[in-house]
């Protein structure tokens, strides 16, 4: 008899693991490969781009979309590959390098000390959807450039970027974003050069 | 009979006597002197006049020098009394002098007499368009008055306090302390006795206080004596323990080389050693940050609907398109 009831319950087991799902399609933001011009005389200092901090939602690889202003929800069968900031990150170091704004670029790994550090707050990454059944990719992340000897604030910036979506589906939300973080990542630079130039780094 | 009048000697004599009254009487009228001779002065006295007329004399230090030429109110000033002095020009009435009302013994006549004035002191300049002015002194019947006035102001305040030190009160505490210093006095008396004895043996112990020093003093040199002692003793006794004390802090010193040479080495720089571990230690913080995140998710659906771990049996809302 007991026997029995431990066959029972491994075939229940069994059964909840063989339940059949659709495949989950995993997509990721690649920097962009459009080739930017290198300013001629760059920053004579080291910047570090640490970590993006996001809200605790936001962490995970869900791809989540926004309805009616506030519903957030995330899709069943497509996920990112990475969290939202990491993504983020690896597309604004792509751009920094292409641009050779800074003399050396240091990733968040680094254990090298920098002269600069770049933090950042992400707040809102979705694909959202409006009334009249229209999207658009939605990012908001504030950036803040930080002196690390004084540890005092250089500069500081919110960027809001709003991508329109082609389709009102994961892809097109997916497509979106990923416009949306390579214009992020060209705004980013253009704001860090304009800084340079306001504090005589660049002549 | 008839007399021979001779009526030219007659006349002769009558025009001679009018000519000689005429005479007399300018004589008498002053008609005869020289006004070029005096200068004017006004003097301005704010006390009573009385017994000074016009014509009165004016005196510079007891010689007569001029007259009182007119006497009136002070038309711009009804407190004081307006004379005007005639006095002769070569009289020295210097900026200093000053006026005052004088009385001929006890006729009650006045007269103006000028003092003061040191010889170093400009004369006053006059003139009749501009008549210079004397200052006035007080007289000595002024003076009087306000020297005595004041005398009898004082004495009334004296009077006045004497009473109040005297009054029935104090009286009565002045008894009653001269009562209490009889009885002291009597008191004092009767311990009489009792005080020399006090004085003995205030001196005895005076002798003793001398004695007493005297052996503090020895005693003094003795603990001087004890401490050289003691200073040896804890010469002799403390060199070992010094010597030993010397050779710790020289091992001492040499290890403390030692660290410092192994810490410059860089043996012990915790900053280089962690600095790896940090690295990868951020990196799985973000991991872990993703992968909590992950399970958080996985918890709230299995929260939502704990049959799925085993069934599967709720079926989530598909996304846009899905």
């Amino acid at each position: 008899m007991k026997t029995i009831f431990l066959y029972a319950i491994i075939a229940f087991i069994a059964a909840g693991c063989s339940a059949l799902r659709p495949s989950v399609h995993e997509y990721t933001i690649l920097p962009s490969t459009t080739p930017h011009v290198a300013i001629t005389q760059p920053i004579n200092a080291t910047l570090k781009v640490s970590s993006t901090r996001s809200i605790p939602s936001l962490a995970s690889t869900q791809l989540y979309y926004l309805k009616n202003t506030s519903r957030i929800d995330a899709y069943l069968y497509s996920k990112w590959s990475d969290s939202p900031s990491s993504m983020i990150d690896r597309s604004l170091t792509s751009s920094l390098q292409n641009r050779q704004l800074f003399a050396t670029l240091l990733p968040a790994t680094s254990s090298a000390s920098a002269d600069l550090i770049l933090e950042s707050e992400l707040s809102a990454f979705y694909h959202r959807f409006s009334d009249d059944s229209k999207s658009e990719g939605f990012i908001d992340v504030t950036y803040r450039l930080i002196d690390s000897k004084t540890k005092k604030m250089i500069a500081s910036k919110r960027f809001v970027i709003l991508e329109p979506a082609l389709s009102a589906d994961a892809k097109g939300g997916v497509d979106a974003l990923t416009k949306a973080v390579q214009h992020l990542s060209e705004n980013i630079t253009d704001w860090l050069e304009a800084v340079g130039k306001e504090n005589l780094w660049i002549k | 009979m008839e007399s021979k009048v001779n009526y030219t000697l007659v006349g002769l004599f009558v025009l001679l006597l009018s000519g000689l009254l005429i005479v007399f009487a300018f004589w008498l009228g002053k008609y005869n002197d020289d006004e070029s001779q005096y200068r004017l002065f006004k003097v301005y006295i704010t006390e009573s006049i009385s017994g000074l007329a016009p014509e009165a004399a004016v005196k510079f230090h007891g010689v007569d020098v001029g007259l009182v030429e007119k006497i009136q109110i002070n038309p711009r000033n009804s407190e004081e009394v307006e004379l005007t002095l005639k006095i002769k020009k070569e009289t020295p009435i210097r900026t200093d002098s000053t006026a005052t009302l004088k009385f001929f013994g006890i006729t009650g006549l006045a007269f103006i007499e000028i003092g003061g004035g040191s010889k170093n002191s400009p004369l006053l300049i006059t003139s009749d368009d501009n008549i210079a002015i004397i200052p006035t002194a007080p007289s000595l019947i002024k003076r009087l008055d306000e020297t005595l006035s004041s005398v009898v102001t004082k004495l009334s305040d004296t009077l006045d306090h004497t009473n109040a030190i005297m009054s029935d009160k104090n009286t009565k505490n002045f008894s009653a302390t001269l009562q209490n210093l009889k009885i002291l006095s009597q008191q004092i008396n009767s311990y009489q006795d009792e005080i020399d004895v006090l004085l003995k043996n205030s001196i005895q112990t005076g002798k003793k206080l001398d004695e007493t020093m005297l052996k503090v003093g020895t005693s003094a040199d003795k603990v001087g004596s004890s401490l050289d002692t003691f200073k040896v003793t804890m010469r002799d006794s403390l060199s070992p323990t010094m010597k030993a004390w010397a050779e710790t802090s020289k091992k001492s010193n040499a290890l403390i080389e030692k660290i410092e040479t192994s810490m410059n080495r860089g043996d012990y720089d915790l900053q280089a050693i962690a600095s790896d571990s940090t690295v990868e230690l951020n990196a799985l913080l973000v991991q872990s940050r993703t992968l909590l995140s992950e399970m958080e998710l996985t918890l709230k659906s299995l929260r939502e609907s704990p049959s799925d771990i085993l069934f599967k049996e709720s079926t989530p809302n598909p996304g846009p398109g899905e």
